[in-house]
């Protein structure tokens, strides 16, 4: 039925897919609730599945186009390929923009942010009464 | 600003010492001895001695406090069996939804056949539910933010569940679309006040990156349960228990959160935050708009020309350009404040994320049309496209197969990796998980079709 490089093929993207997900979705996950004070965790849990649903949304839609649009032209094989390297591409995108422009240090134990929004507070009252 | 805890121990140490060292004095040195008689000047120096000693100790743990805090079981549970309840009634949350996302493309065309759901409105059932949880997620938020999350978390818990079995008595497509769309809204709602909670009780550490880590597991654990169910049900019984047995759970996780997650109502109406009406409004019906005339495109009679799909997406953009504006210059409370952005990478991290989440888009609806036009030939493909929709059960085994490393290696990678996230930084695992993406669809971009495959047009 299917021969071993279409294996290769299904199990090597599985595991790729789920590299991908699995640890950017727990990264992403906990430094955007760790980063929001306490009113603001419901806010941080929309954000984090709005981006996901959206992205997913906007982003099919694209690749409905570009299938649509090039089905005519390269037949049908050829537009799902056009739709895995616009897919392709963005990824790359994706991976340019966390290498250089995303700073996200080890998970590990810290202060929350309110506690940090506190010391901060209690710090600039000090330094204020200090001030003659 | 501080930022860690060093630099918090530095500039607010000396006022703790300050502080401490006054009420040392005051209090802890004993004005007399055991036996009554006043205490040497030796002695009293001796005591001193042992508080400075305890006082620097004390200062230097700050740090090590963080680091077991981070690790400990949070106060609010008052034994290991209310934690692992609670855990369990969040992460069921993510399996629920995954699991009435998953299977519900693998009983769809059961549905199709039962129901007498045209070709063309075929991708409404699935899209109604989605639409409504991306349109409503940060309406349901901010609820949580103002009334507490675990009023918000049950409350859509047993709405899913409600809807669930109304939807499983559907008599018709449009029955079943706004069941659907129902469900979606109670999703939205348990959602991110998931989130909340969790974040809310767990500080930053250890056990925080686990417990989170099992939250994104669960994502698929859900996704196999519900290709799994759907498949039997499909194959042997009528549709509507796919849909029952969701219930089943949802009602179950909303029963098990409502005796175990400790209430935070009363704390968080304290807080005193409004329900931004306008910006919810002008966000709800423009991502509905948006998203709904991006998704209809492939299926309204002429496409992109098909008069209304340009209006709703005109329309919708207008609203949710009004929402921009609402949010930024003329809400008092915005429900998507624009400092959210202000934290450090925020700004990078959402594009990259929406990138990133589309490719995982493209690779679950793209790569599975794909392998099974191109790649899965067998004797039932030769008939087309349509015999499948006659034979769930082949579907799901099809897709177990297809399935089950992906399943396997999430389910290894996620868990193993809450252990892990406190030691490599985030950038780094975040590189590395970016190349997973792109290999995902580069396979399959440069693989040649399987040796069985033919070009046959598919008539849309």
């Amino acid at each position: 039925m299917h021969n071993r490089l279409q294996d290769t093929d299904q199990n090597g993207s599985a595991i790729f897919a789920t590299i991908g997900i699995d640890i950017t979705f727990n990264i992403a996950s906990i430094f955007i609730t760790t980063n929001m004070p306490r009113e603001r965790q419901g806010l941080a849990g929309g954000l984090i599945n709005s981006i996901l649903h959206l992205g997913i949304t906007f982003c099919l839609g694209f690749s409905d186009i570009i299938q649509a649009e090039t089905v005519n032209r390269i037949g049908l094989l050829k537009s799902y390929k056009a739709v895995f390297w616009f897919g392709v591409a963005a990824a790359s995108v994706a991976l340019l923009i966390m290498a250089f422009f995303v700073k996200i240090d080890k998970a590990k134990s810290d202060l929350t942010a309110d506690e940090k929004r506190e010391l901060e507070e209690a710090v600039l009252q000090e330094r204020q009464a200090d001030v003659p | 600003m501080i930022r860690t805890v060093s630099q918090a121990s530095q500039s607010f140490g000396p006022c703790i010492q300050t502080q401490r060292s006054q009420t040392f004095e005051s209090s802890a040195i004993p004005r007399a001895d055991m036996d009554g008689s006043a205490l040497s000047s030796q002695q009293r120096e001796g005591f001193e001695k042992a508080i400075a000693e305890k006082e620097t100790k004390n200062e230097e743990s700050v740090q090590a406090r963080v680091e077991r805090l981070g690790r400990e079981r949070p106060p609010v549970f008052q034994s290991v069996w209310a934690e692992v309840a609670f855990v369990f009634s969040i992460c069921f949350s993510q399996i629920i939804t995954e699991y009435f996302v998953s299977g519900f493309t693998v009983i769809l065309p059961t549905l199709i056949r039962d129901l007498d759901i045209p070709q063309s409105s075929s991708v409404w059932p699935a899209t109604a539910f989605s639409l409504a949880i991306a349109a409503t997620l940060l309406f349901f938020g901010r609820l949580g933010d103002m009334y507490g999350g675990y009023p918000v978390y049950v409350f859509g818990m047993t709405w899913l569940a409600l809807w669930s079995v109304v939807a499983g008595f559907s008599i018709g497509p449009l029955m079943l679309n706004f069941c659907r769309a129902l469900q979606g809204l109670g999703a939205a709602a348990y959602l991110p006040n998931g989130v909340l909670l969790m974040g809310s009780i767990y500080r930053p550490g250890l056990r925080k990156n686990i417990v989170f880590s099992l939250f994104g597991t669960s994502a698929v654990v859900g996704f196999f349960i519900g290709i799994f169910f759907a498949g039997v049900v499909g194959q042997y019984t009528r549709w509507g228990w796919y849909f029952w047995i969701g219930a089943f759970l949802a009602a179950i996780t909303a029963a098990s959160s409502f005796f175990s997650i400790p209430s935070d109502s009363a704390a968080r109406k304290k807080n005193g935050i409004r329900m931004d009406w306008l910006g919810s409004t002008l966000i709800v019906s423009g991502l509905t708009l948006t998203v709904y005339a991006i998704t209809d495109s492939s299926h309204s009679p002429q496409g992109w020309r098909t008069p209304y799909i340009p209006t709703l997406l005109v329309v919708g953009c207008l609203l949710i350009g009004a929402a921009v504006y609402v949010e930024g210059w003329v809400a008092k409370l915005p429900l998507l404040p624009f400092d959210v952005f202000a934290v450090k990478s925020m700004k990078p991290l959402t594009i990259a994320l929406l990138l990133n989440y589309g490719t995982l888009g493209i690779y679950l609806l793209y790569v599975t049309q794909y392998m099974e036009l191109f790649m899965n030939a067998s004797p039932l493909l030769v008939a087309g496209w349509s015999v499948q929709y006659h034979k769930p059960s082949i579907i799901s085994l099809l897709t177990f197969d297809r399935y089950t490393p992906m399943i396997v290696g999430g389910l290894i990678l996620s868990t193993a990796g809450g252990f892990v996230l406190h030691l490599i930084p985030g950038k780094a695992l975040l590189v590395f998980s970016g190349t997973g993406w792109i290999g995902a669809l580069l396979l399959f971009a440069l693989a040649p079709p399987g040796a069985n495959y033919w070009a046959f047009t598919f008539p849309r």
